[in-house]
């Protein structure tokens, strides 16, 4: 998968086979990444993303295919020698030594002129606001700072490639939405070429320039945040990005576009045609933040209405979030309006909500083959 | 309440520290006076340890050297096992390095000392191995049983000990606190003496600690593998009880081993009260 807008690739991922014992972890996995691109590798676990990690880092032997660098190849290199820099998700900061000494330490490994290590550390230091801290024991700091000096111990080097194994897991919700921006701010300013492993899907949207969603071993799909938010590639990617609520529909062609329908109902949606999907039936995602509740009969254009009943009722901020049971499914709908559970409602799926695909019960394969088939919500028009 | 909060521990602790005062600090006491107790008049002085100095001198050094030398062997060799069991790059040869350094641990000082007697001697197997691999000539085959049979002994013996509580400790490592070195571009033997080793350090002081106080008490070794002159302080001690009946010296140099070891005791302990009672 080459990076969208470049023809030349800084790391190369050719055929990357990678296994443990008689399990194979990534199958033949190619990705190509541009100089001062920061690319999040996104997915479940065991779906192989610190597996990929940790093979471009050296840590694992490579069973199969290439790993090049500026078209160098490394994949037999041992991780010492490969100038990249990895930050830990535990953060792995030596406990018996300073912030500075953790700081200095790959520049020390690199014969640096003492003065030089110093001047060097300072800098980072000043960078990521640890200034004051240089000289304390590094278990005698908060979450933050420590997440900070790892940071700043794995650019201190300037490494060639920055690797990133879930770097903000270990902090709260509050400070991890800051540092997810200072983070990103640093990146772009030192145009250091990255890759992000992590499984919170915000987190990736945030930092990434692109998107590489991992499955079974292999890449599900790989664009910007926008492209794989609002146009999946398949079901998993979809449901993976937050659509997570699915239904069974019927699709019929007509006049270049594709008509969904509820069985049993009469509303419907049409959305663009689908290449590899004709009549028959579908399967339909929505995100919880796309529908919304309506009356139970109301006619609305240019989308579904779901008969249902309201099951639940929380308030998760802004809006309330109301279980909906509907034709034998549950829902999860945000909706402003404050009902009561036992409430008959409408569920109006309106047709940029949806992200259509092909339905249960076919091949893997052909599922995998498909396009991207949702009509593009209202935020992602600019990307036809 | 009362009953419950103060008595009854005592009661359950009871026997525990009958035990410990019946089997230790009573005849510890005793031996103690005993060293004090001039043998001839019965009366107190330091005529014990006067004897002592003047008869065992070059013992004690010897025994203080014999034992230093061991213990930072085992240090050394213990921080090797358990650096290569963490790093080792093939993992067969890790495997089979995990089950053989234990071997010794389950062997009898009496024993290894009557293995090494048959392994070091002038026509032993050690010997015979080199003349047939053509290293030595059979002229200059020389016996090791002598300072460097006791040293190679009690390293050979202690070291499984120590290894597996520095291999232990090393395992607890955080693995990424070692790969984030390796990362960064240290090579394994810096990774094993900047990163490993500062963080095991208590645990290996603590196995060399109880490696030199286990090695200040062994008898069969020096007796067995140590056939010349000076020997070790063990060795003097049986030698004045059996061939004299000489309680009072005896036991003065047991006091003086006890300082030995009380010595690097003390410097055990008091690590473990700065670091708020962890060993």
């Amino acid at each position: 998968m080459r990076a969208p807008g470049s023809d030349e690739s800084y790391l190369r991922i050719a055929g990357l086979t990678v296994g443990y014992g008689s399990t194979v972890v990534l199958r033949g996995l190619d990705l190509d990444i541009c100089r001062g691109e920061l690319v999040a590798l996104l997915g479940a676990s065991g779906c192989g993303k610190t597996t990929l990690l940790r093979a471009l880092s050296g840590f694992i032997e490579v069973r199969g295919g290439r790993i090049e660098v500026d078209g160098r190849d490394i994949t037999r290199l041992p991780p010492e020698r490969r100038n990249m820099a990895m930050m830990f998700q535990s953060y792995a900061l030596w406990p018996h030594m300073t912030v500075r000494q953790n700081v200095g330490y790959g520049l020390r490994l690199r014969g640096l002129p003492r003065a030089e290590v110093r001047e060097r550390v300072d800098g980072v230091l000043a960078m990521l606001g640890l200034s004051d801290f240089a000289e304390r024991m590094v278990d005698r700091m908060s979450g933050g700072q420590r997440q900070r000096v790892a940071l700043g111990r794995a650019l201190a080097v300037e490494p060639t490639i920055l690797l990133l194994d879930e770097p903000l897991s270990n902090l709260d919700a509050k400070i991890r939405h800051q540092v997810r921006h200072d983070l990103k701010a640093i990146q772009q300013r030192l145009g250091i070429t990255a890759v992000l492993v992590t499984h919170d899907r915000e987190e990736a949207m945030i930092l990434a320039d692109r998107i590489v969603v991992l499955q079974d071993g292999g890449i599900a799909q790989a664009g910007t945040p926008e492209e794989v938010f609002c146009k999946p590639a398949t079901a998993f990617v979809a449901d993976f990005m937050g659509a997570d609520n699915a239904i069974e529909l019927t699709a019929e062609p007509r006049d270049g576009a594709l008509v969904l329908r509820v069985p049993g109902a009469s509303s419907e949606a049409v959305v663009a045609a689908v290449p590899g999907i004709g009549a028959g039936a579908v399967r339909a995602l929505f995100r919880t933040q796309a529908a919304r509740l309506c009356a139970g009969d109301a006619i609305l254009p240019d989308g579904l209405v779901l008969p249902g009943v309201i099951s639940q009722r929380t308030y998760p901020g802004g809006q309330f979030r109301y279980m909906v049971q509907s034709l034998g499914r549950t829902f999860l709908i945000d909706d402003a309006e404050a009902r009561d559970v036992g409430a008959a409602v409408g569920v109006y799926l309106p047709a940029s909500a949806l992200h259509v695909f092909p339905a249960e019960g076919l091949p893997d394969d052909a599922v995998a083959a498909s396009s991207p088939v949702s009509k593009e919500c209202s935020s992602c028009a600019s990307l036809a | 309440m009362t009953f419950r909060t103060r008595v009854l521990p005592l009661v359950l602790t009871l026997p525990a520290l009958v035990v410990v005062a019946v089997l230790f600090l009573v005849p510890l006491g005793y031996s103690l006076l005993s060293a004090f107790e001039e043998t001839e008049t019965g009366e107190f002085g330091f005529g014990n340890f006067a004897k002592s100095f003047e008869f065992y001198g070059w013992d004690m050094l010897f025994t203080v050297i014999i034992t230093g030398l061991a213990t930072l062997l085992i240090g050394a060799l213990s921080i090797a096992i358990g650096g290569y069991l963490v790093l080792g790059g093939h993992p067969r040869l890790v495997a089979a390095m995990r089950w053989l350094y234990r071997w010794p641990l389950f062997i009898p000082f009496i024993v290894a000392a009557q293995c090494m007697r048959t392994f070091l001697a002038k026509n032993g197997i050690m010997n015979n191995l080199l003349v047939t691999a053509g290293v030595i000539e059979p002229l200059s085959a020389q016996s090791f049983l002598d300072w460097r049979g006791i040293l190679f002994t009690f390293v050979w013996k202690q070291t499984a000990f120590a290894a597996l509580l520095v291999s232990g400790a090393m395992a607890s490592l955080d693995p990424a606190t070692i790969e984030a070195a390796r990362n960064l571009g240290a090579g394994k033997l810096r990774v094993l003496v900047e990163i490993i080793v500062p963080q095991v350090r208590v645990t290996v002081a603590v196995g060399m600690i109880l490696s030199l106080v286990t090695i200040l008490s062994v008898l069969s070794v020096p007796l067995m593998v140590g056939t010349g002159s000076p020997t070790m302080l063990t060795v003097d001690m049986a030698f004045r009880i059996n061939s004299y009946g000489d309680y009072g010296v005896a036991n003065a140099l047991g006091f003086l081993t006890y300082l030995l070891a009380a010595t690097v005791a003390w410097f055990y302990l008091r690590r473990g009260v700065s670091t708020g009672g962890t060993p």
